[in-house]
């Protein structure tokens, strides 16, 4: 499964229900973005997630459906969506800088991106 | 001599014929004086082409893109003596690099050339990358080059070093890896060129490492050539302070402070909630974050091992499965919900490239430094709870099965006796021995001692057959001295006696 997968596909936050949401709760829901989406609304379009905000699609509801019918898989994905979807934040956008740095490496220099002519001062094409 | 003697013959016998009106003796003299002439101009050129061979494939051939004259003339040059078809492949690679665009019907037939060649060295090796890189597969260039260094240095002309070296600086500078930059240019056996050593200067400036003055920079700068397109360069270089090397202390320096960490998730007291919120906030974000701090991953580890250690999932799980009608399979459910955890916690660990035995003892450390505690220093290993423990079995079972199926491949191989074309040899083994490195890293010493007897029964016997039937000594000699310094390093004592006579070490 791909990175943050458990939260990302979750079906529960697919639908934007809470795990203690009936069967017919979450059939209803289900439904009503379904007809969203068909409208092209931009309230159905992105879903939350404990991990970000992520795309929603037709296809993606209606697996989320699917998924928590099996009441055995549906208490698996319970499990996983314990936690709000805005219990998190999500991550920052990349700082600037080195990011291999250590924090207790000496003399903290301003940070320098590479250069672009390296390979065409040998003469080279870029790979 | 023999020159001197037909010479004198050809002189005295041709004056003899034409004094004596023998038109026979004259025809003899003639030819022998033709021979003579022929003799001398082949040895003129030959030493021409040795002489000037390696200049003129170095400043014409190849910066003008002519891969075939590239080839001819450093096939007979000096400086490519102690692998000459190598060589030529080498020049010839460059001289495709220097063109404006990749031309592929070049490549392809270099690449013939080269899987054509029997032993490779270091130079076949060096061309392959350099054709890698031409095709834009850098990484692959990369793989290729930083391997080529481990060859032997005695098969290994110190031209191609040098183009090898020159390559992976320049792919360093421009990713702005400076201090891989400055490394690089530390390896044995390198001479750069002023190009190189400039770019090398400006990267340890960058990198904060000891590196050489402003004037220094600027008598770089001067010699390097290409002014303009480096004037830039030279003047970020300045713009940067300059740091002296550190004077040894008597004392060791106080530790810094803790660094203040802001990204760092708000927990809630219940702990399926912290660690579902822990695993959500690391999963979410890039594994630099973990591979920095390995105790974050320690301590969500351990926020696991506390889920699992109070047993409220189960309850919770039981009470779910009994209001919708599943009743009997809660215990299987909460056990897919952890085996779900154990897989996420080893595929983090792998992918930030920290051993979660030793991430939570970076936890453990940091917990007893902010308290103060000084205790005795426990086994990592016996700091795993169930679920890291689990964690850590799980990803060293599916490391050691990737390591034993690469090595099986190259075992079958070997026992069919399917040869490949020497560069691809080369290939495999080092794909292999990278697979078994990363898995050692995360792994630990343990885990080598169990993959060590499978690779290396497999990769010596692969040697055996590359250096015994398929004489590749360039390719076989630098397998057998790896096994030696890995059973050294796991303490395999038949291993090392066997190795040792292989590498010819008493």
């Amino acid at each position: 499964m791909a990175r943050g997968g458990r939260f990302a596909d979750n079906p529960f936050y697919v639908l934007g229900v809470r795990p203690s949401a009936s069967r017919l709760e979450i059939e209803r829901e289900g439904q009503k973005l379904l007809g969203m989406i068909e409208l092209g609304l931009r309230a159905a379009s992105t879903y939350a997630t404990p991990v970000g905000p992520r795309p929603r699609s037709a296809d993606a509801v209606r697996g989320a459906m699917a998924d928590v019918r099996a009441p055995e898989r549906r208490i698996l994905r319970e499990l996983w969506a314990t936690l709000p979807a805005e219990a998190t934040r999500p991550p920052p956008s990349p700082p600037e800088g080195d990011p291999f740095r250590r924090d207790d490496a000496p003399a903290p220099a301003p940070a320098q991106s590479g250069w672009e002519g390296a390979f065409s001062l040998f003469g080279w094409r870029r790979p | 001599m023999i020159l001197w003697i037909l010479w004198i013959f050809g002189v005295l016998g041709e004056r003899g014929a034409i004094a004596a009106g023998d038109p026979v003796g004259l025809v003899i003299a003639i030819l022998t004086l033709l021979f003579f002439f022929g003799l001398v101009i082949y040895f003129v050129v030959l030493a021409l082409a040795r002489a000037l061979g390696g200049p003129l494939a170095r400043w014409v051939a190849i910066p003008f893109g002519l891969d075939r004259a590239a080839g001819l003339l450093a096939r007979e040059s000096l400086e490519w003596q102690r692998d000459p078809k190598g060589g030529a492949l080498l020049c010839g690679a460059l001289a495709l690099l220097h063109r404006p665009r990749h031309d592929e019907a070049i490549a392809t037939r270099l690449a013939a050339e080269l899987a054509a060649v029997k032993d490779i060295g270091a130079a076949g090796v060096i061309a392959s990358g350099l054709l890698a890189a031409s095709r834009g597969d850098r990484d692959g260039a990369r793989e290729l080059l930083v391997g080529a260094l481990d060859l032997e240095m005695s098969r290994t002309p110190p031209a191609a070093r040098t183009i090898a070296s020159e390559w992976l600086i320049a792919d360093a500078v421009h990713q702005g890896a400076w201090a891989q930059a400055v490394k690089l240019a530390e390896e044995p056996g390198v001479s750069l060129s002023a190009r190189a050593r400039l770019l090398v200067g400006v990267a340890s400036r960058f990198a904060g490492t000891h590196g050489p003055t402003d004037a220094g920079l600027w008598i770089l700068w001067a010699l390097a050539g290409r002014h303009a397109a480096t004037r830039p360069l030279l003047d970020r270089a300045l713009a940067t302070p300059r740091v002296l090397h550190r004077r040894r202390q008597d004392a060791p320096p106080p530790p810094p402070p803790p660094p203040v960490v802001d990204d760092e998730p708000e927990l809630p007291s219940d702990p399926l909630a912290r660690a579902l919120t822990l695993h959500a906030h690391w999963t979410a974000r890039d594994p630099i974050h973990l591979r920095l701090h390995p105790a974050r991953l320690g301590a969500l580890c351990r926020a696991w091992d506390e889920v699992w250690q109070q047993a409220a999932v189960r309850t919770l799980v039981e009470a779910r499965a009994a209001h919708l009608g599943v009743l009997g399979k809660g215990e299987a459910i909460a056990d897919d919900f952890f085996a779900e955890v154990v897989e996420d916690l080893a595929a983090l660990s792998e992918e930030c490239g920290v051993a979660i035995a030793e991430a939570i003892a970076a936890e453990r450390r940091k917990g007893a430094a902010a308290t103060d505690e000084d205790g005795p220093r426990e086994a990592e290993d016996a700091l795993l709870g169930a679920i890291s423990g689990r964690a850590v079995a799980h990803l060293r079972s599916r490391l050691l099965g990737e390591v034993e199926a690469a090595a099986e491949t190259m075992e079958s191989r070997t026992k069919s006796e399917r040869a490949l074309p020497s560069v691809e040899e080369w290939k495999e083994w080092t794909r292999l021995r990278q697979i078994y490195e990363r898995a050692g890293q995360l792994g630990g010493l343990e885990l080598r001692r169990l993959m060590f007897p499978q690779v290396h029964r497999s990769a010596c016997n692969f040697a055996v057959w590359l250096w015994n039937e398929r004489k590749e000594y360039g390719v076989s000699k630098p397998i057998f001295r790896w096994l030696l310094t890995e059973a050294e390093a796991v303490g395999d004592e038949q291993a090392i006696e066997l190795q040792k006579r292989n590498v010819g070490v008493n």
